[in-house]
């Protein structure tokens, strides 16, 4: 029986602990890249500052990591608890990546942690910098298997339907493994957490440099996060655009959402700027258009066609009438597996039956659907049109605005002009919770885009959940949301503790080294 | 590049009572959280009845009519 408050209560807690997780991994993984660079620049010109400096923001690294790790932890909870049926069904191949992730990135990733804080006595300078790099290397790996496995959910390949077993089955590892969403996921998302490490950097400098306190420190620690910050954001853009891509070819309907894209226009389809979204009328009011856009970023050509929301509807009701025979035809082959006519039938429709499952949100038996059921289910396919046009938009914003930043930082960090002016000094201050703020969105543009289906095309969320009740689901949310809320207090007041006495109040770089307070420093040596 | 150039000069913040206090700090915090993310799974999730995964099970989920909050 499928109870739509069980089904609201666990995708609610699954988004809530996801969202959360993903506070914590992109800084993870930006900022240990920076630690690499920082570390490299120390050991190529033994200078001291360099090595203060990795400690310093390896410090804010290591709070990071500690108060994030584990808390994807409750996620594998969830599968388990109120995923049961979704862990079941394709868990041989969903669980693969993520075993691999724990026994391999994981375990990478906590022993050079560990190395990173208590070598740097006991390691030479190259071999600890060695180590810097295998401790990013380990996060990045970390996130190309979870990647992997998310992007099996939108693009389910390498995989088929076992009526014997009732489940998803590998058929080909390698087609999982490089599954170009996968790809394309990893490389938008990671350069996504170099951005926020970058800004993080430069926040934080910026704050000491309007205090006027570690102004060597600060300012080298910007020109470090500008350059790098200026590169990934750059990267962002690009391979965003390469994740647009593979969404125009796998989630036709998710891209038609993002777009408010309710008619299929002539080719090359116009990009909406603006608007908004009309969901009862399915019209988008005070639209406006830039002519190509959409249909070169889509399609990369100016005759391909990108389908609109109505007619991708007329198409999922033809693909729920033939997953209601392959439906129908694996219940004869259940019944009786010599049945040749129900297996040729099953084979030719297969491809459809996670679109028959639908049909359990909206009647008992899919194989006895009438064409209004069939209408109704595939009005379900559409996703939150104004919430998904809406997040794209403003994560879109969100990634030009870090160009802009990024660049001047870089242009003043490069005329060694940093501190000149005290409102860019609080425009990057201000500035910190943006990243966070967009790559937050970018998931929300991804897992909500992806409704109504746990496995695009293939399990509908709603069969995935378990055979439990509401209140047990809401009782595992309130004791996520009281175990989180107390590390979010927690993180929060290491985080602002250790960065307010920063490396002059840790004893990490004396501050008479940094020259007196306020002045512009032009002349301070890089 | 020569040993001696090789090797990190002097001690390492973290060996300073500063960073050993931090390095304690970053211990308490990973096992306070194993410790509560284990009193989480006894608290909210242990007392809860296993869903019900077993092949006769799947089956009525996904083959038998369902009944769904729509048709209530």
């Amino acid at each position: 029986m499928i109870d739509d408050s069980v089904v609201t209560l666990s995708r609610l807690q699954f988004a809530l602990t996801a969202l959360y997780h993903f506070l914590f991994v992109p800084l993870t993984l930006g900022l240990s890249w920076l630690l690499a660079i920082m570390e490299a620049v120390y050991v190529m010109t033994g200078r001291e500052v360099w090595k203060r400096m990795t400690q310093f923001w390896g410090i804010l690294f290591g709070i990071n990591f500690a108060m994030g790790v584990a808390t994807g932890v409750t996620m594998e909870f969830q599968f388990g608890t109120n995923w049961a049926y979704y862990a079941h069904y394709v868990g041989d191949i969903f669980g693969t990546p993520l075993a691999i992730e724990g026994l391999m990135a994981f375990f990478l990733e906590a022993t050079f942690v560990g190395l990173f804080f208590f070598g740097w006595d006991k390691l030479s300078r190259t071999k600890h910098l060695i180590v810097t790099f295998l401790l990013a290397l380990g996060t990045n790996l970390s996130a190309v298997w979870i990647l992997i496995a998310n992007a099996w959910m939108q693009n389910p390949v390498g995989s088929e339907f076992n009526f014997e077993t009732m489940r998803m089955e590998i058929t080909d590892f390698g087609a999982v493994i490089f599954n170009p969403v996968a790809q394309s996921k990893f490389v938008h998302t990671v350069s996504a957490g170099y951005v926020l490490g970058s800004m993080f950097v430069l926040s934080i400098s910026a704050w000491y440099l309007l205090r006027g306190r570690n102004l060597d420190f600060a300012k080298r620690s910007m020109t470090v996060a500008a350059s790098f910050g200026l590169a990934s954001a750059l990267s962002v853009v690009v391979l965003g655009d390469e994740s647009g891509y593979t969404v125009s070819e796998n989630q036709k309907m998710k891209l038609a959402a993002i777009e408010a894209m309710w008619d299929t226009e002539p080719p090359p389809a116009s990009f909406t700027a603006f608007g908004f979204p009309d969901v009862a009328e399915r019209t988008t009011h005070l639209a406006i258009h830039i002519p190509w856009v959409m249909g070169l970023i889509g399609t990369r050509s100016l005759d391909g066609v990108l389908p609109g929301i109505n007619q991708l509807e007329e198409e999922a009701e033809q693909r729920i009438a033939n997953g209601v025979r392959a439906y129908t035809a694996m219940q004869k082959l259940r019944a009786n597996r010599d049945d040749s006519e129900a297996r040729a039938e099953f084979e030719l429709h297969k491809a459809d039956l996670g679109y028959a499952l639908l049909l359990k949100r909206v009647m008992t038996d899919p194989a006895h659907a009438n064409a209004g059921e069939i209408k109704a289910a595939a009005v379900s396919t559409i996703p939150n049109v104004p919430v998904l046009f809406w997040s794209f938009r403003l994560m879109v914003g969100c990634g030009m605005y870090f160009i802009a930043l990024f660049a001047y930082s870089f242009w003043l960090a490069s005329r060694r002009e940093l501190d000149r002016h005290r409102w860019y000094l609080k425009v990057a201050l201000w500035s910190l919770p943006l990243p966070w703020l967009a790559i937050e969105l970018g998931w929300i543009v991804a897992e909500y885009g992806r409704q109504p289906w746990a496995i695009e095309g293939v399990l509908p969320t709603a069969l995935g959940v378990s055979s439990v009740t509401a209140a047990q689901v809401a009782t595992s949310l309130v004791g996520f949301m009281l175990f989180y809320s107390a590390l979010a207090i927690v993180d929060a007041f290491l985080m602002l503790r250790y960065a307010r006495r920063g490396p002059d109040g840790l004893g990490m770089w004396p501050e008479q080294s940094t020259g007196p307070a306020r002045p512009r420093l032009a002349t301070a040596t890089h | 590049m020569h040993a001696a150039h090789d090797r990190n000069a002097g001690i390492s913040w973290f060996r300073t009572r500063g960073g050993r206090r931090f390095g304690i700090e970053f211990g308490l915090i990973i096992a306070v959280k194993l410790v509560l993310l284990t009193v989480l799974w006894f608290v909210c999730f242990r007392p809860h009845p296993r869903p019900d995964t077993s092949p006769a099970a799947i089956e009525t989920h996904l083959l038998a009519p369902a009944e769904s909050s729509h048709d209530r």
